[in-house]
């Protein structure tokens, strides 16, 4: 175990002395002592787990020198011990985030001794979410996280890169099932604020009378039931990142509220007066059109403008071409792993039938396509046997709006090149029609490529 | 152990579990500097610098309590607290004075006590 540094800055030699002998009771502490906060600020660099300071020393007052720690370092946990009785001292210092404030009597040394095992405490907890973290940030790596090589994707990848280096709001449109919020956490797990919170809410699923309460928080006794005062979604996510799925489900009153959140930066609990400035990086997603929404009159257009700032239209994973069998070894080798069952391969009759459907569920799908064959498949081989899809919505591609014919062979020539990277003769052979006839309909402009 | 009654260390063996070399340094540094900042304490009255003295007697006050001389535990609270309030009262001299002649006298004991 590594030795737990702690500083003592107490200008009584008397008590600094008892302090310092008694704490190297413990035979994992270091001790080391100051008589002045000049001294003690100039050893920072030695990177004390602990520094224990006098309120009043010759040099500094605690809560001076507890801000120059703060200014130098303000990981480290400082606990005050003063000869100030006076509650508003501890109280103020305690509110400037001092980990602890000790009054000097006959039992200073015992409640600096309990002081440190909790402050030690406290920091191998803060250590252990921030090593948490980390470990959070390199699974939403865009490469671990988002799989797939099409060009449909590194368009993505290339939006996501912009939207890390800024704090620009960004809307994520796209399919269910597309992985909008797997984005939406790669954004923030990948920029300046992955080690402050990331809050997903799904609009949808929250039932509207509890939706203003649950995003801006309230005050005890602002309704009944509201018996103590709870901080709301964006008040957690200060700092950090507020990612809000199903945006367009909002109605019309929320949404003004929202913008105004949003213009002003700053929140009022419901029942509330006091304003919590805010510094959040919005993140929004919907499976609907917003400008559709907004010309029906469903969405504010100022609510609109405000969040739209990057917009980001994840593909389907139809458009994706060969990053359906990217991601469909990912899922077996992940449900594998998971279930300890080794290696498991797919054959090419099973990755021709994946390649030949169109995946209404998108990603959400796939996986649960291939974790099932995982389960049916014999001899840890999936085959197209094992493939069977459950879509509730094989016919969508019919359902849309009535088409003629032609507009439909049209979709379908153009969904086919969009998949296998508008390679013409490729597409014609996989729908076993004559090259001419999508040359004749490219150079006719009926299709666009 | 002779004048028993003026102080006693049983706080200081207590922290010390066992150490003895611990209690003498204790003792040591009480016999060094205490009687200097007694001192200091008279000398900030006479200059008329109540919160010095005050201030004098909060940091003198610990080793007092430590060194358990119970005799002078409520007198150096009262200076400490004349100080505090700068409230000068005609019976400060005579309570520095005791806090003087008892300090001088613990000193006197634990040097003939132990081998400093």
């Amino acid at each position: 175990m590594e030795p737990y540094k702690i500083f003592i800055v107490e200008d009584d030699p008397w008590y600094g002395e008892i302090l310092e002998y008694h704490l190297s009771l413990n035979e994992d502490y270091v001790i080391t002592r100051f008589t002045n906060g000049k001294d003690c600020l100039a050893n920072l660099h030695k990177k004390p787990d602990l520094i224990s300071i006098d309120f009043s020393l010759p040099d500094y007052t605690g809560d001076k020198l507890f801000q120059k720690i703060k200014e130098a370092d303000d990981s480290i946990p400082v606990i005050v011990i003063s000869g100030q009785e006076e509650i508003s001292v501890a109280v103020t210092l305690l509110k400037m985030g001092v980990s602890d404030y000790i009054v000097k009597d006959d039992n200073t040394k015992d409640l600096l001794w309990n002081a440190v095992i909790n402050a030690r405490k406290m920091g191998n907890l803060k250590k252990e979410v921030e090593h948490l973290k980390e470990e959070l940030g390199q699974k939403f790596a865009f490469d671990k996280s988002i799989k797939g090589k099409s060009p449909a994707l590194t368009k993505i990848f290339a939006l996501m890169e912009k939207a890390t280096k800024t704090n620009i709001n960004v809307s994520i449109t796209g399919e269910t099932g597309t992985g909008k919020e797997v984005v939406a956490k790669a954004i923030h797990y990948n920029c300046e604020r992955k080690k402050k919170a990331f809050v997903a809410v799904n609009m949808a699923a929250i039932p509207k009378e509890l939706v203003e309460s649950e995003l801006f928080g309230h005050e005890k006794g602002a309704f009944t039931g509201a018996v103590a005062r709870k901080a709301g979604k964006f008040e957690e996510a200060n700092g950090g990142t507020i990612f809000l799925d199903e945006i367009a489900e909002l109605d019309l009153s929320l949404q003004s509220k929202l913008l105004r959140v949003l213009q002003e930066r700053e929140v009022v609990r419901v029942g509330g007066n006091e304003k919590v400035k805010l510094d959040i990086r919005l993140i929004s997603a919907t499976h609907k059109n917003l400008a559709e929404e907004v010309k029906k009159g469903q969405f504010r257009e100022d609510l609109y403008y405000r969040i739209i700032g990057l917009p980001i239209d994840l593909p389907p994973l139809r458009d994706r071409g060969s990053d359906v069998l990217i991601l469909a070894k990912f899922f077996a080798d992940e449900f594998a792993k998971d279930n300890k069952l080794g290696q498991v391969t797919i054959t090419q009759d099973a990755k021709d039938k994946l390649m030949t459907y169109h995946f209404p569920g998108n990603i959400r799908e796939l996986k649960a396509v291939i974790e099932l064959a995982c389960v049916m498949c014999n001899d840890n081989e999936i085959t197209a046997a094992d493939i069977s899809f459950n879509s509730t919505r094989q016919d969508e591609i019919f359902s849309f709006e009535q088409k003629t014919l032609r507009q439909y062979t049209c979709d379908i020539i153009r969904h086919f090149l969009k998949k296998y990277d508008d390679d013409v003769l490729l597409v014609a052979e996989k729908l076993d029609i004559g090259k001419s006839t999508i040359y004749k309909m490219i150079q006719q402009k009926e299709i666009v490529i | 152990m002779s004048m028993q009654s003026l102080y006693d260390i049983s706080d200081i063996q207590a922290i010390s579990r066992g150490n003895n070399d611990f209690v003498l340094k204790m003792l040591k540094m009480f016999v060094d500097y205490t009687p200097h900042n007694v001192k200091e304490m008279k000398e900030r009255y006479a200059a008329k610098d109540l919160t010095g003295m005050g201030e004098l007697a909060h940091s003198i006050k610990p080793t007092i309590d430590s060194m358990g001389i119970t005799a002078i535990k409520d007198t150096i609270r009262e200076i400490e607290k004349t100080g505090r309030d700068k409230n000068d009262s005609p019976e400060l001299p005579a309570l520095l004075e005791k806090i003087e002649v008892t300090i001088n006298d613990v000193v006197a004991a634990v040097k003939l006590d132990y081998p400093l």
